[in-house]
């Protein structure tokens, strides 16, 4: 186990920096006037021009600038072009997405998984064609037009949940955008875990549980699900990185001052640290999450063996 | 593996996240206590006065720092840190200031408050936003060298001196400004956010600004920080106790909380969360009467959007060409239909908000006359094909370009095609190469209420935004010689004509003036925002 994990770290490294050089490259490739785009439709004087192209090192190379942009990143005090830390920044906008995200990962967990193994004991009842309906809604409408009708309906209208993100109402506030963020994937892990279950269920190790004299409950309980919970726990893995990028739409409505807005806003003017950076992070994530996913694995299969 | 381990792995992440949610709670106080007003903005660039060009910084340093002129309801310079702003040959200003103001750690401000900040803005390698407002102070050159070749491989010398020239201290409350010309207009000028002062706790070593100074601002103003700058989420001021200027604020406080869009502030100005909302959006114009009511206000605003023609391009350089092309856009119908009524349409080439500004100064060049354009167009052998660019990530401007094109094809009978670049930034490289863009949308907003901040920068030879290569030697010489003038009213009067020959030569084709379209809560009054889109504190009220 313990090779494996050391094997994934390497593994893990090399695809961080593959990673980073691409997007270092499509920013630096992409790249117009990153100075006049700073300053908006304002002129830009010359000296201002020469300074910011000096302290930016807009005039080298690309590996030069990308050797500037790692020594920066290691040894943490990188700069945005407005000449703000960037890693100050990041810290809180991580930490609030990180909320949203894992509020919408609970939901998920709580309401999906649940009603998912419902339907598929209960296969063909109202419930289930009720939820396989909801879900099917849920999936079609997009986080886009989802956040601002749940904001005006529950934030507006009956006053239930914050309008918008507050810093005196911290997880109260992040209640009803990580819902929204939740309510896509809570759809897919509801349906993932129907089929997921009705399979086991037909599985030849329930017919002999049952038959040697297992309480239902036990069966379900702990045999079922147990094997069941390997696509969903693959897919609740993906997923986490996903909400982590994809908040943009959700933290925007909601005014959340987290990763997706950073992000959004630093491609707006081409601010290639801040961008690479946050791409950095959001790959960190992607691979410890997946390392967790591949042991979680292990705990759910005793089967599955790493060496 | 039991059931227990199970449960426990399913645990960790519950325990995780409610750990994390627990951590960022009870620190902050954001709600609305009495008489603190909410205010929305975006997250400023900076808050260092010479570093500052957009709204939202300028808003919240309006708060913190006093200027030495404000603008009265004529948008004439009055004194608030001034005593007095005198000069005899609008060459030599002698400022002095009012005795007994403070900074908001008690440091007393004096004229090394200015001459130290305004050195620091001046010096090209600081590279400030607003060091162009420097340029007229006698000394600027030599602190800014110029590149050798425009944005070519050579870079420009390094400067040879790093305070201005002009700039002297006659006692702790007087000090001189040399320009290197004269300039009618300089008390104006010295109004805007750039020329605020800083105090000694500013500065780590001479001409060297604390690193996190920005994060805290001093300032003399009414308002002092409340904590320090919250990035991304908002920056509150409290009442300086200590301001020593004749206008005093009635509120407590003010927090300004950055909105990361639109959308979001104007569902919390729906739900009262959020006092004043500065712009409201264009997807929210149709539904805005009826959310807001009488809470939906209006004030004039200096914008100025205009349609420039690429001069060196032979398609365009005929006036005659440009004339047609003018009369066959319906301003009104644009401002109407695509901006509901937000803008006034505009026939004049400086803005309605500065002195000297007299309506409709174009002439029969806007009127809408589609037929007479028509055969004006034809006779002059107009191009077969009209291009319009402009920038996508301006919000709107897509609507209006598209809707002026159709305007042109259906008037001219040619064919026009709007043509998007990404960003402004974009836009502006191709016009700075003379690049085939066609015509193109340019706005402009003031930085001093006068007209010559609008014929100076937009349309003399070496101004600052001439992006479309006009030149016309006799124009120049009427703005300098505006400038020149030793009263307003003769400067003006030398702008005015200078303002006529555009009329004629039509390098530009002006479309719609600005205005500001705000909301307010209910628990607020007396709400203005001013011609810098910034809301005036010392008059907001809170009711509660």
């Amino acid at each position: 186990m313990f090779r494996f994990i050391v094997r994934r770290l390497l593994q893990g490294v090399l695809t961080f920096f593959g990673a980073t050089l691409v997007v270092f490259a499509l920013m630096f490739a992409g790249q117009g006037d990153p100075i006049q785009a700073l300053a908006g439709e304002k002129p830009v004087s010359a000296s201002q021009r020469a300074q910011l192209t000096e302290r930016f090192h807009l005039n080298d190379g690309f590996f030069q600038r990308y050797y500037y942009f790692l020594r920066d990143l290691f040894s943490g005090d990188i700069l945005n072009f407005n000449g703000q830390p960037v890693f100050d920044r990041l810290g809180e906008a991580l930490l609030l997405t990180s909320k949203v995200a894992l509020i919408a990962i609970i939901a998920t967990v709580l309401f999906g998984v649940t009603a998912g193994v419902i339907s598929a004991l209960r296969r063909g009842g109202i419930f289930d064609n009720s939820t396989l309906i909801l879900t099917l809604i849920v999936i079609g409408i997009p986080a886009i037009v989802l956040a601002p009708l749940a904001q005006f309906i529950f934030g507006i209208k009956w006053k239930i949940f914050p309008v918008i993100y507050t810093s005196d109402q911290p997880v109260w506030s992040l209640i009803l955008p990580g819902l929204v963020l939740g309510s896509l994937s809570l759809a897919t892990a509801m349906r993932l875990t129907r089929a997921s279950v009705g399979e086991n269920l037909r599985a030849d190790y329930v017919r002999t549980a049952t038959s040697k004299g297992m309480t239902r409950k036990r069966v379900i309980g702990v045999h079922v699900l147990r094997n069941s919970l390997i696509p969903i726990v693959t897919f609740l893995g993906v997923e986490l990185g996903n909400l982590m990028g994809g908040a943009i739409v959700t933290e925007g409505i909601f005014n959340i001052p987290g990763i997706g807005g950073l992000l959004y806003r630093a491609i707006g003017v081409e601010d290639g640290p801040t961008v690479v950076t946050i791409v950095s992070v959001l790959v960190i994530i992607y691979i410890v999450v997946n390392l967790i996913v591949d042991l979680l694995y292990a705990v759910l299969d005793p089967r599955i063996r790493y060496e | 593996m039991q059931v227990r381990r199970l449960a426990s792995w399913t645990a960790i992440p519950l325990v995780a996240a409610l750990g994390l949610a627990a951590c960022g709670s009870g620190s902050d106080s954001g709600g609305s206590s009495a008489g603190v007003v909410r205010i929305g903005i975006a997250e400023p660039k900076h808050l260092i006065p010479t570093n500052t060009s957009e709204v939202s910084g300028s808003q919240v340093l309006a708060a913190l720092f006093a200027p030495l002129v404000d603008f009265d309801a004529d948008n004439k310079p009055v004194e608030v840190q001034a005593e007095s702003v005198k000069t005899t040959d609008n060459k030599v200003w002698t400022i002095k200031l009012k005795d007994g103001w403070t900074f908001h750690n008690g440091e007393k401000v004096t004229s090394d408050s200015y001459i130290n900040a305004w050195n620091y803005g001046a010096y090209g390698p600081n590279a400030q936003d607003n060091n162009y407002f420097f340029e007229k102070i006698d000394g600027y050159a030599a602190m800014n060298p110029l590149d050798p070749d425009g944005t070519g491989p050579q870079t420009a010398p390094a400067p040879s001196a790093n305070k201005l020239k002009g700039l002297a201290k006659v006692d702790d409350t007087t000090f001189t400004v040399t320009l290197s010309a004269p300039f009618s207009e300089f008390k104006s000028i010295i109004g805007y956010t750039a020329f605020y002062a800083l105090p000694q706790a500013a500065w780590e070593s001479e001409g060297k600004l604390k690193a996190d100074f920005e994060n805290a601002p001093i300032g003399n103003g009414p308002f002092k920080m409340k904590g320090t700058w919250k990035h991304d989420q908002q920056i509150e001021v409290e009442k300086y106790d200590g301001y020593a200027g004749s206008v005093k604020p009635t509120i407590s406080g003010a927090q300004f909380k950055v909105y990361q869009q639109p959308s979001a502030e104007y569902a919390a100005l729906l739900a009262n969360d959020n006092d004043v909302m500065k712009a409201i959006p264009a997807e929210n114009l149709s539904t805005v009467e009826g959310d807001l009511g009488d809470r939906y206000l209006h004030s004039p605003a200096s914008a100025l959007s205009i349609l420039a023609f690429p001069t060196y391009d032979k398609n365009y350089s005929n006036p005659n060409v440009r004339k047609a092309i003018s009369m066959a856009i319906d301003r009104d119908a644009i401002v109407t239909q695509i901006f509901k009524g937000t803008q006034k349409s505009a026939r004049s080439f400086v803005s309605p908000v500065v002195a000297g500004y007299r309506d409709n100064t174009c002439g029969a060049a806007c009127e809408y006359k589609p037929g007479d354009a028509k055969t004006l167009y034809q006779a002059n052998q107009g191009p077969a094909k009209l291009t319009i660019s402009y920038n996508a990530d301006g919000a709107g401007n897509k609507d209006w370009v598209e809707a002026t094109c159709n305007q042109l094809k259906t008037n001219l009978g040619v064919d026009c095609t709007a043509l998007a670049e990404p960003k402004f930034a974009d836009l502006l490289t191709k016009v700075q190469n003379k690049e085939a863009v066609g015509m193109f949308r340019m706005g402009w907003s003031m930085d001093y209420p006068s007209m010559e901040n609008y014929l100076g920068p937009l349309y003399t030879t070496r101004g600052s935004s001439n992006y479309y290569g006009y030149s016309n030697p006799a124009f120049d010489a009427l703005v300098a010689e505006g400038s020149a003038a030793a009263t307003q009213e003769a400067a003006i009067a030398k702008y005015q004509q200078a303002e006529d020959i555009l009329a004629q030569d039509l390098p530009v084709l002006p479309l719609r003036f600005g205005q500001n379209n705000y909301g307010i809560s209910t628990k607020v009054k007396n709400v203005e925002i001013d011609l810098f889109n910034r809301v005036d504190l010392m008059k907001i009220e809170y009711i509660g």
